[in-house]
């Protein structure tokens, strides 16, 4: 039990109101949903699905194995073994990359489904956080398939299946921000999160960037808030989770809007505000112009340092993905908090891009580069 | 019974095989059943094998098949068929003589054909569709347009579907440009569809927001269900006519209506041509309806062809997947060309196995027959197998679920064939209730042919799993309620009461000249000490039947020890079997040898009178307690010294059994340690000889039963000996106190019965109300049934179980073993089997 740790960091943590006497607090953290008085009798079963799913997850030994393949079917056949089981026995020979993927996001999403059915609050609502994002991304890839012509439907097929929403497929018919609102984003979860950037603009390239990050900056910081407001190991676990993806958004942002028409103040704009970079950090990296001076500005930070340090050979983002996969982890080493439910999630996705490298590497025959994965367990 | 004393010996033998016979030999064996393989490339990858190629494309074959049962199961007709033939299995010669090669040939040619076939009936199914709802489209949208020009009151201008229909009253009032603004109608413009029904709402809002309002929609339903071409799942659909204002408009609902998949229809503008389209549609519906009827009939046809093999094929291609999967197993010589295999089978079975050997050589028609050789097995235990009969089965069952036998080592199943059912009917005596359960059970067991051959559900199948265990069951429950002289709690006078009610005149001693022929005498019943004396009689019983049971059990483990190797068969006898009986009988027999005595003397006419024989349990206690206070009053001359006799058997037995063997062990183990640094000093010595080092210890004797688990240290040995004896000891006393159980549940059993039947049968019938009877008897027995029949006799069931298991089992049996799961088609075609 992490009882006395997690618990007094948190009574004795600043964020902790100053008004309430720490037992009040403690007392909270108890009765309080998702305490720990209440967590098996609402989500113990859930939480052990999701432990038990998260045994599931192949281990070293698997991708050892994965990686000796010579083709597709090679994989298929290791798969069957692991909890994967027969999830390509009806797919006919050759096999291809791309039905892999979908077939292991299918269960994926069949696993969050079965997870978020049985839920109760405020599991569910925390639950559906987690689809927030992709329901953003589903938005943002629609109006820009939209952009460029595409059929709507083979975007539809495209949409990540944890993001969808009934009007999906009207998003075509916006042409600027304001419609967008008034159309489609007006009945889903999304809504509030657009209102900082309503605009009469017509939609191009530029302003589709810009609403991705600007929705994804709201959504953290209501997801951050929300879990702050839940307390208790779910904060502390999350905590750590989306002040890491805060910082890794603003950095991408940062990064990525070197030598476009982005200014500095539309950018600060777009900077989560919280995180460990938050606010020096996030401050310095407005007035940032090139890549090396955020190496400089991250170097000041232990977490970032460690995780910058063994990046001679790898790109920002794999460092970024790996430290991403540890925080993950650390979520199922605790109890009592919906951490390890987001956990699952981002590993088990992590899982699928390890495996669909690996099938792209040997389908393309570039076996040099397959131990390029991050492994999990 | 001699096979179920101890498991079958076994033997590890190796097969070479060729290349060429292989799969024959494996074919083979498989219908046999008597070879168990092992694995001999553990570390290989499951896709890095030899055979894997083959494995794949019976992966890929079952694919096949599976896609054909899909769509089997699709065509009602013809899924009739499937299961018709599954039954008779008379297809199945037909198709094993085909190779896998044209098997897997028809099954492609097949699959595109259905693939084809498919693809064709989903786009006439989409055709077909598109006309239906262009029918209904034209069909409501003549309504919508009725209505319309009904509601601003012109029908004359029926002809024009593009008039002004929000138009002004002054508007309409011009006749002349209806396309014209001049007239300040504006001109509208409609698009017409279908939509799924459910998403009419949403859709309806999303119009409503992106036209601001703007627009006019009417909607009509469609009563026919139409199927999805693709999905094959019946959707609810509506018809919509959407009127609106500029070409902007138009465009940006079209989009909605493709986003929302809604299938928009051209409709003509006037009533005229759109007559004359629904007569077109009409028609050519009509067409395509033969056309689909012909090409459902071509499908249903290839279907029925396939249904009727599809059970071979599938067993077929399950064999040959078992096949490559054993086949995986084997040693590949490339040298020589020839597999080898590893394996355990029963001795007994080696010339079966020959046969096989040669049959499949023969099938083949290779050169060189397989070879079987026996091979030593190298500290390994083999697989334990018990040959059972449908009768021995079940009991068997019970003693596997708790642990599957060493490698033979004593099979507690032959006893419990008899002590299971016994101490069931002792917890379950009553003859009414008995004779119920007798009934099932017989009844399941003429049933058997019928029963086995079909699936049953799991509440069935378990009772007729254990159908014989249920028989013997209840013939005990009945001879017990004999015993206890029950039926349905009620008790029958067969042979005469000895009891006479004591009267004033003659005295109050009964007839003791008599005693009741069978059982305890029906008089006990409703008496005022019944109970002090069934309590009193079925505690001393289930003391008794306690303490044999538990002799027996170490009794058993002397036939262990008998079946070791010497010298642990000798310390395992005489410092393990010899002090537990003694330490046992010293306490525990004694006490069931005063049980006895007591009920053997007439107390008060002994020759000096002992009014109230002595309490045995305190008896028992302060032989312990206080052993320097005689007990009083004796029992019979020299109880005291016999006590002292006793005490000193029980502490002997225990010095026997914890410092002496410790010793023993511990001369033992050093005397071995020595050895085995000699011996390799002697294997140094040899190898630089270059002579062959034979190990005298990896000799294996499979009559032997081997405990011994290689080098452990002696530390272990000890703490494992402390804990065995301390757990013996306390064993003896809380497993004793634990066979009373067989007390607690029949004497709760007996009175549970006394209660239901006097106060829902006796008490109504005193009452005198025959409607009441008749109520309380249906409430008596439906109670008798649920709470006696089923709950209590499960109860029972499972307190025997736990005595065989515990208190019986822990006197004896090791259980480490793996059951012998031999490579047999039987098992790999119906799973569900074992």
């Amino acid at each position: 039990l992490s009882f006395n740790t997690s618990l007094w960091s948190r009574v004795c943590s600043p964020l902790s109101p100053p008004h309430c006497h720490p037992f009040a607090v403690i007392a909270l953290t108890m009765v309080g949903h998702g305490g720990m008085f209440t967590f098996n009798k609402n989500d113990g079963y859930l939480e052990a699905l999701v432990r038990g799913y998260r045994a599931g997850l192949l281990s070293q030994a698997d991708y050892a194995n994965l990686v000796q393949c010579d083709v597709l079917e090679d994989m298929k056949l290791h798969l069957a073994q692991t909890d994967y089981g027969d999830f390509l026995a009806n797919e006919p020979s050759p096999l291809h990359t791309t039905t892999i993927a979908a077939k292991c996001l299918d269960r994926l999403v069949d696993e969050f489904n079965h997870v978020r059915i049985q839920a109760v609050q405020p599991l569910a609502s925390f639950l559906d956080y987690i689809s927030y994002g992709y329901m953003i991304d589903n938005v943002v890839l629609l109006i820009t398939g939209t952009l460029h012509e595409r059929d709507i439907s083979e975007l539809i097929d495209k949409c990540h299946p944890l993001g969808f929403f009934k009007s999906m497929a009207t998003l075509s018919v916006a042409h600027n921000v304001a419609e967008l609102y008034n159309n489609v984003l007006i009945d889903t979860p999304l809504a509030p999160y657009i209102q900082g950037c309503l605009s009469e603009e017509d939609l191009d390239e530029m302003n589709i960037e810009i609403i991705r990050n600007t929705l994804y900056k709201a959504y953290l910081e209501d997801f951050f808030k929300y879990c702050e407001e839940m307390g208790g190991e779910t904060a502390m676990i999350m905590g750590e989770i989306l002040k890491f993806e805060a910082d890794r958004r603003a950095i991408n942002i940062t990064i990525n809007s070197f030598g476009t028409e982005l200014s500095k103040d539309d950018r600060e704009k777009l900077y989560p505000n919280f995180g460990h970079l938050y606010p020096e950090g996030i401050a310095r990296l407005a007035k940032t112009d090139d890549a090396d001076a955020v190496r400089e500005i991250l170097a000041a930070y232990p977490t970032y340092r460690d995780v910058l340090t063994d990046s001679a050979d790898k790109s920002l983002e794999d460092c970024f993905f790996e430290h991403e996969v540890k925080l993950n982890k650390a979520a199922f080493e605790t109890q009592f908090g919906y951490g390890i439910f987001y956990a699952y999630i981002k590993l088990r996705e992590q899982e699928i891009r390890n495996i669909v490298w690996i099938a792209e590497c040997i389908s393309q025959q570039m076996k040099t580069k397959i131990n390029q994965f991050i492994p999990i367990f | 019974m001699g096979h179920l004393w101890r498991s079958e010996p076994m033997q590890l033998v190796q097969l070479f095989v060729q290349i060429e016979a292989a799969h024959d030999t494996v074919d083979e064996l498989g219908n046999l059943g008597l070879i168990q393989f092992r694995d001999l490339n553990p570390d290989v990858n499951a896709f890095q094998r030899n055979f894997v190629n083959e494995v794949k494309r019976c992966d890929e074959m079952e694919r096949k098949l599976r896609f054909f049962e899909a769509q089997v199961a699709q065509e009602p007709g013809v899924k009739r068929l499937l299961s018709s033939v599954s039954v008779d299995g008379a297809a199945s010669s037909s198709s094993t003589t085909q190779s896998l090669d044209e098997l897997e040939g028809r099954f492609d040619e097949l699959e595109k054909e259905l693939a084809q076939m498919n693809a064709n009936q989903t786009m006439l199914n989409r055709n077909n569709n598109e006309l239906v709802e262009l029918q209904h489209v034209l069909t409501k949208d003549a309504v919508f347009f009725q209505e319309a020009y009904g509601n601003v009151g012109e029908p004359r201008r029926g002809e024009d579907a593009r008039a002004p229909l929000l138009a002004s009253g002054a508007s309409s009032g011009v006749g002349g440009d209806m396309f014209g603004a001049a007239a300040g109608g504006v001109k509208l413009g409609f698009v017409t569809g279908v939509i799924a029904r459910d998403k009419i709402p949403a859709f309806e809002r999303v119009l409503w927001r992106a036209t601001r309002g703007n627009l006019f929609m009417r909607q009509a339903t469609v009563e026919q269900k139409l199927r999805d071409p693709v999905s094959g799942v019946e959707v609810e659909k509506n018809v919509f006519i959407i009127f609106f204002q500029g070409d902007r408009l138009q465009q940006k609902i079209k989009k909605i209506c493709e986003s929302f998949q809604a299938n928009v229809y051209p409709s003509p503008d006037t009533t005229r041509e759109r007559g004359e389209l629904l007569n077109q549609v009409t028609h050519r519906l009509q067409d395509l309806e033969v056309v689909l009827t012909r090409s459902r009939e071509n499908r249903k046809q290839v279907l029925a062809s396939v249904a009727v093999h599809l059970q071979a094929w599938r067993t077929r291609v399950m064999k040959e997947k078992a096949i490559y999967h054993t086949m995986n197993m084997f040693n590949y010589d490339i040298g020589r060309k020839c597999l080898i295999a590893e394996g355990w089978c029963p001795k007994t079975a080696t010339e079966e196995i020959q046969y096989a050997l040669r049959r499949a050589t023969q099938r083949s028609g290779a050169l060189v027959p397989s070879i079987l050789s026996v091979i030593r097995a190298v500290h390994e235990q083999p697989p334990t197998y018990n040959r059972t009969s449908k009768y021995t089965k079940a009991f068997q069952e019970i003693v596997n679920a708790y642990g599957i036998a060493h490698y033979r080592e004593v099979n507690p199943a032959v006893l419990s064939i008899v002590t299971f059912p016994f101490l069931f009917g002792v917890m379950f005596g009553d003859v009414g209730h008995g004779f119920f359960l007798l009934i099932f059970s017989l009844i399941l067991i003429i049933k058997e042919k019928q029963l086995g051959s079909q699936k049953l559900n799991e509440i069935i199948a378990m009772p007729f799993g254990g159908r014989y265990v249920l028989f013997l069951m209840s013939l005990f429950a009945i001879y017990a309620g004999f015993i206890y002289n029950e039926f349905f709690s009620l008790p029958m006078d067969i042979f005469g009461t000895t009891w006479h009610q004591p009267n004033s005149t003659s005295g109050n001693i009964p007839d003791l000249t008599r005693t009741y022929a069978f059982g305890i005498d029906p008089a006990w019943k409703g008496a005022p000490n019944e109970l002090d004396f069934y309590n009193s009689f079925k505690m001393k019983m289930s003391i008794v039947f306690g303490i044999l049971q538990m002799s027996v059990g170490i009794f058993l483990s002397f036939f262990n020890a008998m079946a070791m190797k010497r010298p642990h068969s000798v310390i395992n006898m005489w410092l393990n079997v010899v002090p537990q009986i003694m330490f046992l009988w010293s306490i525990f027999g004694y006490m069931c040898f005063l049980i006895f005595y007591k009920w053997y003397i007439d107390w008060p006419h002994l020759p000096p009178p002992i009014p109230n024989p002595p309490f045995i349990l305190p008896l028992i206690i302060n032989m312990f307690l206080q052993p320097s206070t005689p007990p009083d009053p004796l029992m019979f001359p020299g109880q005291h010294t016999l006590h002292y006799f006793l005490l000193a058997v029980a502490g002997i037995s225990l010095m026997l059994m914890l410092p002496v063997k410790l010793a023993v062990l511990k001369m033992l183990h050093n005397k071995e340690h020595n050895q085995v640094g000699h011996e390799k000093h002697h294997d140094d010595h040899h190898d630089h000889a270059g002579g062959v080092v034979h190990h005298q210890q990896d000799d294996f004797d499979d009559e032997c039963l081997d405990v011994s688990h290689g080098d452990i240290e002696f530390s272990e040995v000890a703490i494992h000996q402390v804990i065995h004896t301390i757990e013996f000891v306390l064993g003896a006393i809380s497993n004793t106190a634990s066979y009373l159980r067989l007390w607690a549940l029949s004497l709760a059993h007996s009175e549970l019965s006394t209660v239901f039947w006097d106060r829902l049968v006796a008490g109504p019938v005193a009452g005198g109300s025959v409607p009441m009877i008749f109520v309380f008897w249906s409430v008596w027995f439906a109670g008798t049934f649920a709470v006696l029949l089923v709950m209590e006799s499960l109860s029972a069931f499972l307190h025997a179980l736990r005595l065989h298991w515990v208190e019986f089992q822990n006197k004896f049996y090791i259980g480490d073993g793996t059951r012998f799961a031999p490579f047999e088609y039987k098992t790999i075609l119906n799973p569900e089997e074992q």
